[in-house]
């Protein structure tokens, strides 16, 4: 093993060359990721935790994580959903973090009684109630309803089985038409 | 009601505030390359630390301040460090698990917990990743830093049975079960996605 470490400063010249050139490939195809995936990681993000700059530091964590692989999964067929993934265990993590700073609900109306705050700021409201699913729920709905993902990619995204999704999905807005009330429904 | 929600989602993000400038791939490279020095950092100790140090002294960095909690083999260590996607160790969540197995333990012995494994009703799938996998993967996720790859080789990690648990509360009685078997050196957890 010494001997070995010993060799590794003689032996930089020899990969360096080849072995530069593939990791300028490797960023470059890396960046071209960033570009295109950032706004869509930053707006799941945002949708899951209410807050820009957590969203933007969610979504730098996740493509930084995926970086650290990036040699291995880089030539992955789904990195959209590898993304997301990897997206959402840092959204659980640093849920698990800071759990104790659950600040949502206090003022959701618990049933549709302020016409002109529905009116205006539905999706305000919308927000708030969502922030009163659990986690994996809300992960669900907005994989499932605004990413447009397939009940199967959501089931594979958080490793959980189809049926779960369809029932929490099911239960989830379930809750939120109850939380919004009926006019949210039929609108 | 969903196609609803898409368009109140979509007015929900129209506060989005302008996205980072440029440099923001390379933040994010910068922030990368520290989780892979982590990930190094994470195998300090007994034989692997001098390859550890030597990466990070070829590199000019300071060496990550944590090291494994000291009862983790290196070589397990090494051979969860190839699914980076799952936080481990862990023990009360755990959904994964690994296996590893002792140098010197034998086919009668693997043959013997392979069947015992695949029986048992707490384990969703079973895989045996040889130390030569092993070893394939760890030189493919460490491909862009030479040293570390030159300082390791099969017998850094060990053969291992991998686990998916059918539900994360099954975890300690997968430990109770196995960690004494015959040929096993030690059973781990984690939590993957």
């Amino acid at each position: 093993m010494s001997r070995r470490t010993a060799d590794t400063a003689s032996s930089r010249p020899r990969w360096s060359l080849t072995r530069r050139t593939d990791r300028a490939v490797r960023d470059e195809e890396f960046t071209a990721f960033v570009a295109a995936a950032t706004p869509r990681l930053r707006r799941t993000a945002y949708l899951m935790c209410r807050d820009w700059h957590l969203a933007q530091d969610l979504t730098q964590l996740t493509l930084a994580r995926m970086y650290s692989s990036w040699a291995r999964i880089g030539r992955t067929a789904d990195l959209e959903a590898y993304s997301r993934r990897v997206l959402m265990n840092a959204v659980f993590d640093q849920r698990k973090r800071r759990s104790s700073a659950e600040v949502v609900s206090a003022d959701l109306p618990d049933r549709p009684g302020h016409p002109a705050e529905q009116a205006a700021e539905l999706h305000v409201t919308l927000m708030r109630a969502l922030s009163t699913l659990p986690l994996r729920d809300r992960a669900i709905v907005v994989l499932r309803h605004w990413e447009d993902h397939s009940v199967e990619t959501v089931a594979e995204i958080l490793g959980v089985s189809v049926s779960v999704v369809k029932m929490q999905s099911m239960r989830a807005l379930a809750r939120l038409r109850d939380l919004l009330g009926e006019d949210f429904a039929r609108q | 009601m969903p196609d609803h929600l898409k368009d109140l989602f979509d007015r929900a993000l129209d506060d989005e505030p302008s996205l980072p400038d440029g440099d923001f791939a390379r933040q994010v490279m910068a922030q990368g390359r520290g989780i892979r020095r982590r990930r190094h950092g994470l195998l300090a100790g007994g034989a692997m630390a001098a390859a550890a140090v030597a990466v990070v002294a070829a590199l000019g960095l300071t060496p990550a301040p944590t090291g494994p909690p000291p009862w983790i083999p290196e070589a397990l260590a090494l051979v969860a460090q190839t699914e980076p996607q799952c936080t481990w160790p862990a023990s009360d969540n755990a959904t994964d698990v690994w296996i590893s197995l002792r140098p010197d333990s034998s086919e009668q012995q693997h043959d013997a917990l392979r069947d015992a494994l695949h029986a048992d009703p707490l384990v969703r799938n079973v895989r045996f990743d040889s130390r030569e996998v092993v070893y394939e993967r760890l030189k493919q996720l460490w491909s862009d830093s030479p040293d570390f790859v030159a300082a390791i080789d099969p017998s850094s990690v060990t053969d291992s049975f991998r686990l998916k648990l059918t539900g994360p509360a099954e975890y300690s009685k997968i430990v109770a079960g196995y960690a004494g078997r015959p040929g096993v050196a030690y059973v781990a957890g984690g939590v993957c996605p």
